[in-house]
């Protein structure tokens, strides 16, 4: 199984490892560079997947941003100053932005492919495929700005102060939005009638183990 | 960092303020992590395939484009060099060239010289005869003038045309 380094997983010296992996990889080596799709291509991918709804889509999206990451290393455009994640998907927010710029152009709303995604079962470790799949609905329903913050946490596993450094936006005002858009979830989960099994699943409440860390 | 950290303590463990909200968190999660395993199984291997080359690639690339600026470098240093070169050439040549070009007179361009001058010279005089002959006329009627006013003759006239 690919390992995906979110931020539930991270060793402590991650960034150091990093840091060699990139330097590696900017020499020509394959085996670096192959380390370094494997931490992320997954978080890249389930952030565009998110996003635009389309898996093939969402691949083309993930090799489109690993080939700008592969031609910057390439060239020495990149040094590592501990920012490689928010570069990352700064990039990929940036080619999502860009699909839906076309698809609005072509008079084609990413929202359409959503749908099916929102519809799919998603296997579940607490709570029902019915409940989670009630909650990619309201994914659907927020704000631009607060749908970006909850899948750049929960897709691609980013630190709030990794999203700073995406978003341009103050760390409490991050906090802010993350938290009314868990309100308007929540809301939105209320208002389709599923709200007391969250709130009294035990199970959930074992197998949280904690809620947001950097 | 340090507001990171309180963040950390108000929402790590069982002493968030909303289980609910650790609850849909807890949800996302989910979500996040059905998307990131519902990436194809070849996803990475396709990835780097697509990828390696441009890696390896853009140090060629990178070669490529600094020699092609040395070239066009060299190609433009070159045509300026020949302009250069050109154009003290020409400030030279006009440092040394005669102030007045000299213009070598043939026999037959002084031929014509000379016609031209007998031509102007026979002109002047016709025009002094003609002068002189004008003059003779103007005095010839002033004299008339006089003459006439001393006679009785006008009156005769002036009595028979009544």
């Amino acid at each position: 199984m690919t390992r995906v380094a979110s931020r539930d997983d991270r060793e402590p010296d991650a960034g150091e490892r990093l840091a060699d992996l990139l330097a590696c990889a900017s020499a020509g080596d394959n085996d670096a560079w192959r380390s370094i799709i494997d931490l992320y291509a997954r978080r890249v991918f389930a952030l565009a997947k998110s996003r635009c709804g389309d898996a093939v889509l969402a691949e083309e999206i993930t090799q489109s941003v690993f080939a700008t990451v592969a031609s910057t290393l390439g060239t020495g455009g990149y040094s590592e100053q501990g920012k490689f994640e928010p570069w990352l998907f700064r990039i990929t927010m940036n080619r999502v932005r860009d699909e839906a710029r076309r698809a609005k152009r072509a008079g084609v709303s990413l929202e359409s492919n959503v749908a099916p995604i929102l519809a799919a079962p998603t296997p579940s470790r607490g709570l029902g495929p019915d409940i989670l799949g009630k909650l990619r609905q309201g994914l659907g329903e927020l704000s631009d700005a607060d749908r970006e913050v909850i899948e750049l946490r929960h897709h691609a596993g980013l630190s709030f102060k990794e999203m700073t450094e995406i978003l341009n936006e103050p760390l409490g005002t991050l906090l802010a939005r993350h938290h009314r858009a868990l309100k308007k979830l929540r809301n939105f989960l209320d208002a389709a009638g599923i709200t007391s099994p969250i709130g009294h699943d035990e199970s959930m409440e074992d197998s949280t183990g904690g809620g947001i860390e950097s | 960092m340090n507001n990171d950290s309180n963040n950390q303590l108000r929402f790590t463990g069982d002493s968030g303020p909303d289980p609910a909200d650790r609850m849909i968190e807890s949800a996302l999660d989910q979500i996040g992590q059905a998307d990131r395993l519902s990436a194809p199984s070849t996803l990475e291997s396709r990835v780097l395939a697509s990828t390696q080359a441009l890696l390896a690639k853009s140090g060629v690339a990178d070669d490529a484009r600094v020699i092609t600026r040395v070239r066009s470098f060299s190609w433009s240093l070159r045509i300026a060099a020949a302009i250069a070169v050109m154009a003290c050439g020409g400030a030279a040549w006009l440092a040394v060239r005669p102030a007045v070009p000299t213009v070598q007179s043939s026999p037959a361009m002084a031929a014509l010289e000379e016609d031209i001058d007998a031509i102007i010279t026979t002109a002047s005089f016709a025009d002094a005869s003609v002068a002189d002959e004008l003059d003779k006329l103007d005095a010839d009627t002033l004299n008339f003038g006089q003459t006439s006013a001393s006679q009785e003759w006008l009156d005769v006239i002036e009595e028979t045309s009544l």
